[in-house]
């Protein structure tokens, strides 16, 4: 349920949606592993679903922990959606992008 | 796995001559139990069933130290904070202003039920709030109430408990002392996560709850204490309107003192066969059929106490206070002068009222309260109704002793339901606490149904062991003295 693998869309069957409206936060913990693969996946994410035209913020928990406080970011790494505005979290380090693209409704 | 930080080092026996530092919990009781608190700097499981109070005994915990000036901070990841502060605020607690004195956080960590999960992830976020608020806080205390919530993001067993020890150990080499809640469960994924956290932890106490009788109890037992000894009984509890309150059932029995001096019983004759009287700080235990005059007898003794300036709390399981008091004027035992000037004290309630935890807080609390000097059950039997056998057994024996304790003597009576008193005195079992017992029975004489009483034990007093016949007069009781 919470893998949401059986939502996830197939590729080629996606339909455009204006990238500059995705705008994502990614919260990271210094550069601990997994927020390190988590960087790389999404800025893969980006150029190869949104041309690199999703805005995205990357935070570092360890040097604001008020930012994880105030959005409940418990674990790292960790992608907040705030545009379409869902306020969606999507945990882990991003290596499956179906996630994101199911979440949020992302049709090529 | 990461390594053991030296502050475990002294767990091992070898080193077990330095003296543990414990943290009082400052809850009624459970510091007892525990042999002077928590274990400072270490990790303590507090686990049980839903509803059996953990939250509430945790939260506590932290409240009663924020009072100190100690700063915690009390992590959910079940509860609602608001749920929390309504709680808190049914026990008088103002949390929201320790937390604006920074000597407290509550914080309600909800993880999205629907969250999506894309790969690895760790605790890292939680780390970095709970760094950001120990630092700024300087936290003491850590409560992490149902972890295995959000655990469960991993699905599995294995990392659940690697991250699991990570972050205890982080929380410890921060200087933490840490509390952990879990629910126990006959979930075989969520046991194999608690049997771990039960290794884990320092000192485990377990929270429970038996419904006997339609009345439900909770008890709490500590399980293990690396390096400390505790009260292994399981004891029962109660959550009053001030907080958690548990009387452990064993440490009373040790601090017995010896009956003090001579106390007149209010009728004269009887002190001769008690050698005196009965004693100051002993128990007095008076058995016989209804009728025999067992509350009569009790209530001789109340009005003589109360005529020497003594107080009496006088607890009325069977009758109120209008016809306790009517039916002691009508054999001449005027209660009403005591009452009025505030020596003589009654609480009428009906056994059937509150669970024997509730009745026993309330009774604690009005021995705290009004200091009386001694203490009238009436009838010991009629706590049967409270609950079980072995309830009303536990109600008595700690109730007793806990009188002991504080030097108030105790008289209680019980009523019988055979012809002869002797017979039934075992019945509730408490026999071995008693100093004086005293049966009151009918006998055939004539055709006439007539009383004596006989005082069967009288722990340090030369008491004579024959039948000595009394009447219930307008005067109250008054023995016949045989002719010689």
């Amino acid at each position: 349920m919470r893998k949401g693998k059986d939502t996830s869309p197939k590729k080629g069957q996606r339909n455009p949606i204006p990238e500059k409206e995705i705008e994502l936060i990614l919260f990271v913990a210094d550069d601990e592993p997994n927020s390190l693969k988590a960087k790389e996946n999404l800025v893969e994410i980006n150029r190869h679903y949104f041309k690199g035209k999703a805005k995205i913020r990357i935070v570092d928990v360890m040097e604001d922990f008020r930012k994880a406080l105030e959005n409940d970011v418990l674990v790292t790494p960790c992608l907040l959606v705030v545009q379409p505005p869902l306020r969606s979290l999507i945990i882990g380090n991003l290596s499956d992008p179906n996630q994101l693209l199911a979440t949020i409704k992302f049709k090529e | 796995m990461p390594d053991k930080k030296k502050t475990a080092s002294s767990k091992t026996p070898d080193s077990r001559v330095v003296r543990l530092s414990k943290v009082k919990t400052g809850i009624y009781g459970l510091d007892e139990i525990l042999h002077g608190g928590l274990p400072t700097n270490r990790t303590t499981l507090l686990s049980g069933g839903p509803g059996t109070g953990k939250s509430v005994m945790a939260l506590e915990f932290l409240y009663r130290r924020a009072l100190e000036g100690e700063a915690g901070i009390y992590v959910t990841f079940e509860e609602r904070t608001e749920a929390l502060h309504q709680n808190a605020l049914t026990f008088g607690w103002n949390l929201a202003s320790l937390e604006k004195a920074g000597k407290l956080f509550i914080y309600g960590a909800r993880i999205d039920p629907k969250v999506t999960i894309s790969g690895d992830f760790d605790l890292k976020g939680l780390l970095a709030i709970l760094n950001g608020k120990i630092t700024s806080m300087k936290a003491s205390f850590i409560v992490i109430d149902a972890l295995d919530v959000l655990l469960g993001l991993f699905d599995k067993p294995l990392r659940e408990r690697n991250e699991l020890y990570a972050l205890n150990n982080w929380l410890i080499e921060r200087g933490m002392t840490v509390v952990l809640t879990a629910k126990t469960s006959a979930d075989k994924k969520i046991s194999s996560l608690y049997d771990f956290l039960d290794y884990m932890a320092d000192c485990v106490i377990q929270l429970d709850q038996h419904i006997v009788s339609n009345i439900s109890t909770k008890y709490l037992r500590v399980t293990k204490y690396r390096g400390s000894d505790f009260i292994h009984n399981e004891c029962p509890f109660v959550i009053t309107e001030d907080g958690i309150s548990i009387t452990a059932i064993s440490r009373v029995t040790l601090r017995h003192r010896p009956p003090g001096p001579l106390l007149p019983s209010g009728v004269p004759e009887l002190d001769d066969l008690l050698g005196g009287g009965y004693r100051r700080n002993s128990s007095i235990f008076i058995s016989g059929n209804p009728g025999t005059g067992k509350t009569i007898l009790a209530n001789s003794f109340v009005l003589a106490a109360c005529n020497r300036g003594e107080k009496v709390l006088s607890l009325s399981f069977e009758e109120s206070q209008e016809t306790l008091v009517s039916t002691m004027l009508s054999v001449g035992i005027d209660l009403r002068p005591a009452l009025r000037q505030g020596r003589l004290m009654i609480i009428a309630s009906m056994p059937e009222a509150r669970g024997a935890e509730e009745h026993l807080y309330h009774i604690l609390k009005t021995i705290n309260e009004f200091k009386p000097k001694h203490i009238i059950i009436d009838a010991a039997s009629s706590c049967r109704r409270i609950g079980a056998e072995r309830i009303a057994f536990d109600f008595l024996f700690r109730l007793i002793n806990t009188c002991k304790e504080r030097d108030i003597t105790v008289i209680a009576t019980n009523q019988t339901k055979g012809f002869r008193a002797g017979q039934e005195i075992s019945g509730i079992g408490l026999s071995s606490i008693l100093d004086i017992i005293i049966f009151l029975e009918y006998f055939e004489r004539d055709e006439h149904l007539c009383r004596r009483l006989l005082v069967a034990r009288g722990t340090g007093l030369k008491i004579q062991s024959h039948y000595t016949e009394y009447r219930i007069t307008d005067r109250g009781i008054e023995l016949v003295h045989k002719p010689e």
